[in-house]
């Protein structure tokens, strides 16, 4: 069950996940995520208490990473990102040397220096 | 084998690996994130240290482990190459072969400087070890990369007897699959579970997040993986895969297959097989000069992921080609002392002797058998002392490499920046000519460096790049090999050594010479310009001593210079020091021969020309005098000579001598046998060979035999003028 937070200060955001996030918890993240990115210029999003997380939540981040990158924002992990996420994202071929066609700054969530 | 032995293998072997991780040290100079070089340095200490350990050499071993802890925080991403970590490495690689040898008694121990690296190394160590300061460091270390990670110890293939076979899948789950309660990752784990796996993630169908579809699976792979599994196997995973989604299954290299080496498919090659690129888009990409990828993805033909996938692809396939390569590397060589390969040699000379007699005893006895098979004992006998003596060549490169590292060192030292360049590497030469040049090349490196290239301060003034640049090349001319030292530094000031030459009473003020002339003088004995002397060379020993020992291998050295622009030294070698080009020259009953290299030509000489020149051996050729030396006289040969001789004109450190025979035979090639230890200290001879009817011909030493012969002239002479001198008192 998705369980998150918010705070913000100035324009920065930080949304904090915590908790399993499977399939049946993504279209409200998702719904989190445009609302927050709305409404900051700069959103972290802190997964350090998330405990499990599906497959599609690789490819919801890299989508809502893109948007903020289309929108001019900027959204990045923030703290420690549990070992099990860490090694499902390799073991899942996220991992990359470079950014996709979209990240123009060079802010690509899943290469090796970002985190 | 006794102990003794296996240590040898192992110094020589752990000589190997020194080399291999000094050379990985200076790419990494210059490309410092290079992880495959750090891989390099780390496995070659690995070796060091296990290896160390069971021959006995324990101090290594324990000093070893320390570095490969420091390089294995690299490798993970903990710690950083930096300058600092470069030069502690290369001082603990001079102290681990400083170790190799003090095993040997050769040296004796400097236990202060190996705690000193130690003790460095260790405080990098505790250092990083958590991943430096603490901020991020632990997250940072996470992602490491994916070759890393995905593959499980218990997985690696070890039987490299079965055939390996890599695939390539292309995975594309249906994309309503997270609807079905399917997830498409535990397809992936179990292909992962097969065996080495590189895994790509394809995102370029992912919405932007306003038009996400949550339920979606957007996401498609590529996978590599190697097995022993059949392709039947790998069907099996997708044996409950929707119809709607797509998997592709290629076999895109085998084990044992013809097409061995480490080489695979370039970027584009790969991207044209998968149907991600077409010939057209790639032709017209490569009419730029990017990298590949690079432009692929800039120009919007194919994405990001797909060039990570197909880099992915190209890198999984070579390791693992690589893998097999190495195995059967090691049963392709084997090591062979040297000393065997010269009683080889040695056979292989008696055996050519032995088959010129019986082609000689054939012809004599007009016996047309036995001529066939004397033809055919020579040709077999050629084809036997060519493969021998092939065995004894190996590549310059082994040498050109050692200099980079003297480059560096001398480079930083006289605060000079320095590039070396190598060419012909690959060009090969007898082992015994290639340890004996290593001294004389350093001590020309050594001039080029200290007096040939200019400081960076001094370049720019002269319209130079403050690079300097040395090039050290090495070609095949004939049956020789060309050896040239360039460098673009100052070149040579033909108006000092003119000065020196005439201070040192070499040559007169009035005198007229050629610029090739003037630079001979520089391998006269303690000739030197140079203002000082420093650590490195001024003293002008070293040239000299660079000429002679060129000579021992009957080679020459040549120098041209060009003031401003800079110096080449030109080394002219045989491939080989067992095999001799020669003149057969006959004296009295004896047989002698004159090493080609030296001889310019041969002129007829008659008593009469002799008997003028009134007990002078000097000869006019075209006008011009030459000295000429009568072995009859200078061995004592018996008899008297015949109306009719010949002067052997050769070279002598740039200088036209004459050797006096009674019989010039012709040329031939033989192979050289030591005259052994009696005749040791005979300068003037420099072996012996054996000529087809059994005969022994002595080979003459001609640069030897000119400077006793001078030697002892001299000496008369101030002998002469003693006494004299004497006499006028009296």
């Amino acid at each position: 069950m998705l369980e998150s937070s918010f705070n913000k200060e100035q324009n920065r955001g930080v949304l904090s996940l915590k908790g399993d996030i499977m399939i049946e918890d993504a279209a409200s993240l998702k719904e989190l995520l445009l609302l927050h990115l709305g409404d900051a210029d700069d959103l972290l999003i802190h997964i350090s208490d998330v405990t499990e997380v599906h497959l599609s939540w690789f490819q919801l981040i890299c989508s809502a990473h893109r948007y903020s990158t289309k929108m001019k924002k900027k959204l990045s992990l923030a703290g420690e990102i549990p070992e099990n996420i860490r090694t499902m994202a390799v073991k899942a071929g996220f991992q990359r040397h470079k950014g996709c066609a979209f990240d123009s700054c060079e802010s690509c969530i899943w290469t090796w220096s970002q985190v | 084998m006794s102990e003794e032995q296996f240590k040898g293998v192992f110094v020589e072997e752990a000589l190997e690996h020194l080399t291999l991780i000094e050379n990985a040290l200076m790419e990494l100079e210059e490309t410092p994130d290079n992880m495959e070089l750090v891989d390099r340095a780390f496995r070659s200490m690995h070796t060091l240290k296990g290896s160390g350990a069971m021959f006995g050499f324990d101090e290594l071993s324990h000093f070893t482990h320390d570095i490969e802890t420091a390089y294995d925080l690299i490798r993970s991403g903990k710690m950083k190459i930096t300058p600092e970590l470069i030069d502690l490495t290369f001082c603990a690689k001079d102290e681990i072969l400083c170790m190799l040898r003090v095993d040997y008694g050769k040296i004796p121990e400097d236990q202060k400087k190996k705690d000193e690296i130690t003790k460095e190394f260790r405080a990098l160590i505790e250092r990083y070890k958590d991943g430096g300061n603490g901020s991020g460091a632990a997250a940072k270390e996470a992602l490491k990369r994916p070759e890393e990670k995905v593959i499980p110890d218990e997985k690696v293939i070890k039987d490299v007897g079965a055939p390996r076979y890599t695939y390539r899948i292309r995975y594309r789950p249906c994309p309503s699959c997270f609807l079905r309660g399917t997830n498409p990752l535990l397809n992936i784990e179990e292909l992962a579970g097969f065996g080495r796996s590189s895994i790509v993630a394809h995102t370029d169908a992912i919405k932007f997040l306003d038009e996400y579809d949550p339920d979606a699976c957007y996401t498609y792979w590529d996978i590599i993986v190697t097995t022993e599994k059949e392709i039947e196997a790998i069907k099996d995973v997708f044996a409950f895969e929707d119809e709607s989604s797509e998997v592709k299954i290629e076999v895109i290299d085998v084990s044992g297959e013809l097409s061995e080496g480490d080489q695979y498919k370039r970027l584009g090659e790969i991207l044209l097989e998968k149907g991600d690129l077409t010939q057209y888009d790639l032709d017209s990409v490569l009419g730029l000069h990017k990298k590949l990828g690079e432009l692929l993805v800039e120009k919007g033909v194919v994405n990001a992921d797909t060039i990570e996938a197909a880099l992915a692809e190209q890198v999984h396939v070579r390791e693992e080609k690589k893998s097999r390569l190495a195995p059967s590397e090691e049963i392709a060589t084997i090591r062979v002392p040297a000393d065997r390969l010269d009683t080889l040699v040695n056979l292989i000379g008696e055996l050519v002797t032995v088959q010129a007699h019986l082609t000689q005893m054939a012809v004599r006895r007009i016996d047309y058998e036995l001529l066939n098979v004397a033809e055919e004992v020579e040709r077999l006998t050629c084809e036997l002392r060519d493969n021998t003596l092939n065995i004894r060549m190996l590549p310059i490169g082994t040498t050109f490499d050692k200099f980079k590292r003297l480059v560096r060192d001398l480079s930083k030292e006289l605060k000079k920046d320095i590039n070396l360049v190598t060419e012909g590497a690959q060009t090969e030469l007898d082992k015994t000519v290639i340890e004996k040049l290593n001294d004389p090349l350093v001590h020309i490196i050594r001039n080029s460096i200290d007096h040939g290239v200019e400081t960076p301060e001094q370049r720019v003034k002269a319209g130079k790049p403050p690079k300097g640049t040395i090039t050290l090349s090495a070609i095949h001319s004939g049956s020789h090999v060309l050896i040239r030292i360039k460098d673009d530094g100052k070149g040579l000031d033909t108006e000092a050594i003119k000065h020196k030459a005439i201070e040192r009473g070499l040559i007169s003020a009035a005198a007229e010479l050629s610029d090739n002339e003037l630079f001979s003088f520089i391998f006269a004995p303690g000739f030197s310009t140079a203002k000082e002397v420093t650590s490195v060379s001024g003293r002008g020993v070293g040239m000299d001593v660079v000429r002679r020992g060129i000579e021992s291998l009957r080679g020459s050295i040549g120098i041209d210079s060009v003031k401003g622009a800079g110096t080449t030294i030109t080394v002219k070698l045989h491939l080989t020091l067992a095999i001799i080009d020669g003149l057969l020259v006959k004296v009295g009953l004896g047989s002698y021969v004159v090493p080609l290299t030296s001889v310019l030509e041969c002129i007829a000489i008659n008593k009469d020309d002799v008997d003028k020149s009134h007990g002078r051996a000097l000869s006019i050729v075209r006008g011009q005098i030459i000295p000429y030396i009568s072995l009859r006289e200078h061995f004592f040969i018996n008899g008297s000579s015949p109306v009719n001789q010949q002067i052997i004109i050769c070279e002598v450190s740039g200088r036209r001598v004459g050797v006096l025979v009674d019989q010039v035979i012709g040329e031939h090639q033989t192979v050289i046998k030591n005259l052994g230890g009696i005749y040791k200290n005979i300068e003037t001879l420099s072996g012996a060979t054996i000529l087809g009817d059994g005969s022994v011909a002595l080979i003459l030493d001609v640069n030897r035999l000119v400077t006793l012969v001078e030697g002892i002239e001299r000496s008369a002479a101030e002998n002469l003028n003693m006494a004299m001198g004497n006499a006028t008192c009296e």
